[in-house]
């Protein structure tokens, strides 16, 4: 308890931490890392929990690596995502679409995994294509590749069947704006813990790829560059 | 001239020629981790059996051991009775990755009296004392075939028929179908007979009188391979309650750290490291 009083002192934590003394809380809820021994015996695989209002678990996270965790924005975005970012947003503008863009956490450490979002918003009687659709090109962002970062796939919402053309072609299109989301981690090497102490800033680079076409007629494809940038602090000790 | 000998008869611990007892593995082919259709290799997957109070746990380990020059992977067999430990032995198992055959290369065994280690009966090892390893399991299992499992001289010489490829089995794990059965027999004890089934996709499901209860993988025995999906309750379980002390010392619980909206619970490892 007293330990839990020093570290929360020393954060400047003022909500509750809970000192689960013999590990029981840790063993009832089925998260004791069975392979600790020694010094770090009882301790849990550590995870986050989100509990709903009626006492029901609403979600979890847990990663593989230890060392690796889904900030607590990150997982109240996935839960309750902002409303479409506001104009004027981090935003890029394009031929047919404008992008705005935002990060989970604007501060972060080596380890943490954040959420970018960017919302896509397409032009006056425009329509881009679904990941998935043959014959055309697809909206898709990605990361550009960095020892700094591992990416998941981003995530797109559900599409919409479109009929276009004198063929009556149908296709699956994105026409109205609509939000792509990304989990990145941001990666323990030596030089991001270097950068981290050194409370340096990370620019996670991408570019969102797509084809514009209207009721008429398909546009050059573009490709726009995106950013997100984030300020490092070192890991907690 | 006759010459009568007491000794053991000569032939005793001959080689029966009716069952396979030398199988041919490439160096390059070993694998200590895997699944083939009748046996399970992956670390973390745990069968429990039981037979009235007694109960028999294979556990897949996270560990390998070098046998006759092969990563062979461990697993153990804990056989309890009311608590009581019975038997533990760990048994070494490599697969040759072109057959998903599984190959028996030996095994530690403790046996227990009044809850202390009597003695290591049955304990053997291929590459030691003229022994070789033997076959387990098939990739391919066809009726009548005889093979040997364990191939060592006056320790352990158990031999494996299948006698049917068709079976089902009700446990209290389920019921299976298409089932391997094997009738084993030992060349040490020849009156002894003994039939195991094998399910497809499961593994062992009866073994002798024991039954299957439960089967599946556990979180921890996998060496940093824990499935950490599966960890904790999962969403729509209830939250477990609890009772503890918060950093200024006062009793806290699920209802008392809740805000309007609901509760972010974090375990974390430690505080002070």
């Amino acid at each position: 308890m007293d330990t839990l009083k020093t570290f929360a002192d020393a954060h400047s934590i003022t909500f509750p931490l809970l000192s689960d003394d013999g590990s029981r809380t840790i063993t009832a809820w089925g998260i004791l890392n069975k392979e600790a021994t020694g010094k770090t015996a009882g301790i849990p695989h550590p995870g986050t929990f989100v509990i709903n209002t009626q006492g029901r678990i609403e979600s979890r996270s847990f990663e593989q690596a230890y060392t690796e965790r889904e900030t607590a924005a990150s997982i109240l975005e996935q839960l309750t995502p902002p409303a479409l970012l506001p104009k004027g947003t981090n935003e890029v503008t394009g031929q047919h679409l404008l992008v705005r863009t935002r990060q989970s956490d604007a501060i972060a450490a080596p380890g943490h995994h954040l959420l970018l979002t960017a919302d896509v918003i397409p032009g006056a009687g425009m329509h881009v294509y679904a990941p998935g659709q043959q014959g055309y090109i697809a909206v898709d962002l990605s990361i550009d590749p960095s020892p700094n970062l591992k990416t998941a796939s981003a995530v797109f919402p559900a599409s919409k069947s479109f009929v276009f053309g004198p063929d009556k072609e149908k296709v699956q299109v994105f026409d109205a704006p609509f939000r792509i989301t990304q989990d990145v981690a941001l990666t323990l090497t030596p030089a991001m813990r270097q950068l981290a102490t050194a409370k340096g800033t990370l620019t996670i680079a991408g570019a969102l790829q797509y084809q514009a076409c209207n009721e008429r007629v398909c546009f050059p494809p573009e490709t726009l560059k995106v950013s997100w940038t984030v300020v490092l602090t070192p890991i907690e000790r | 001239m006759a010459c009568l000998s007491h000794t053991s008869a000569p032939f005793a611990q001959a080689i029966d020629d009716t069952f396979t007892s030398s199988f041919n593995v490439e160096a390059t082919d070993w694998t200590s981790t895997g699944r083939s259709p009748y046996f399970v290799l992956e670390p973390g997957y745990q069968q429990t059996f039981r037979e009235g109070e007694t109960q028999l746990v294979i556990t897949v380990l996270a560990e390998t051991k070098m046998v006759a020059g092969v990563e062979t992977r461990v697993v153990e067999e804990n056989e309890s009775k009311a608590g009581k430990p019975i038997e533990v032995s760990r048994n070494y198992f490599a697969m040759s990755k072109r057959t998903g055959s599984v190959f028996y290369f030996g095994e530690d065994v403790d046996m227990y009296e009044n809850g202390k280690v009597a003695n290591h009966q049955g304990s053997w090892l291929a590459g030691a004392a003229g022994a070789t390893y033997g076959l387990m399991m098939p990739g391919l299992p066809l009726m009548k075939a005889r093979y040997y499992q364990e191939v060592a001289p006056r320790v352990a010489l158990d031999r494996a028929e299948i006698v049917a490829v068709n079976a089902i089995v009700r446990a209290p794990a389920g019921e299976f179908t298409h089932c391997v059965k094997t009738e084993e027999t030992s060349q040490l004890e020849p009156r002894l007979k003994e039939y195991k089934f094998y399910a497809p996709g499961v593994g062992l499901v009866k073994d002798g009188p024991f039954l299957l209860v439960k089967y599946g993988k556990i979180a921890g025995a996998t060496g940093g391979q824990v499935d950490v999906t599966m960890l904790g309750p999962q969403p729509g379980a209830a939250a477990i309650d609890f009772k503890l002390n918060d950093q200024a010392g006062q009793p806290r619980t699920l209802a008392s750290i809740a805000g309007p909206k609901g509760t972010m619970l974090v375990f974390f490892r430690s505080a002070d490291w």
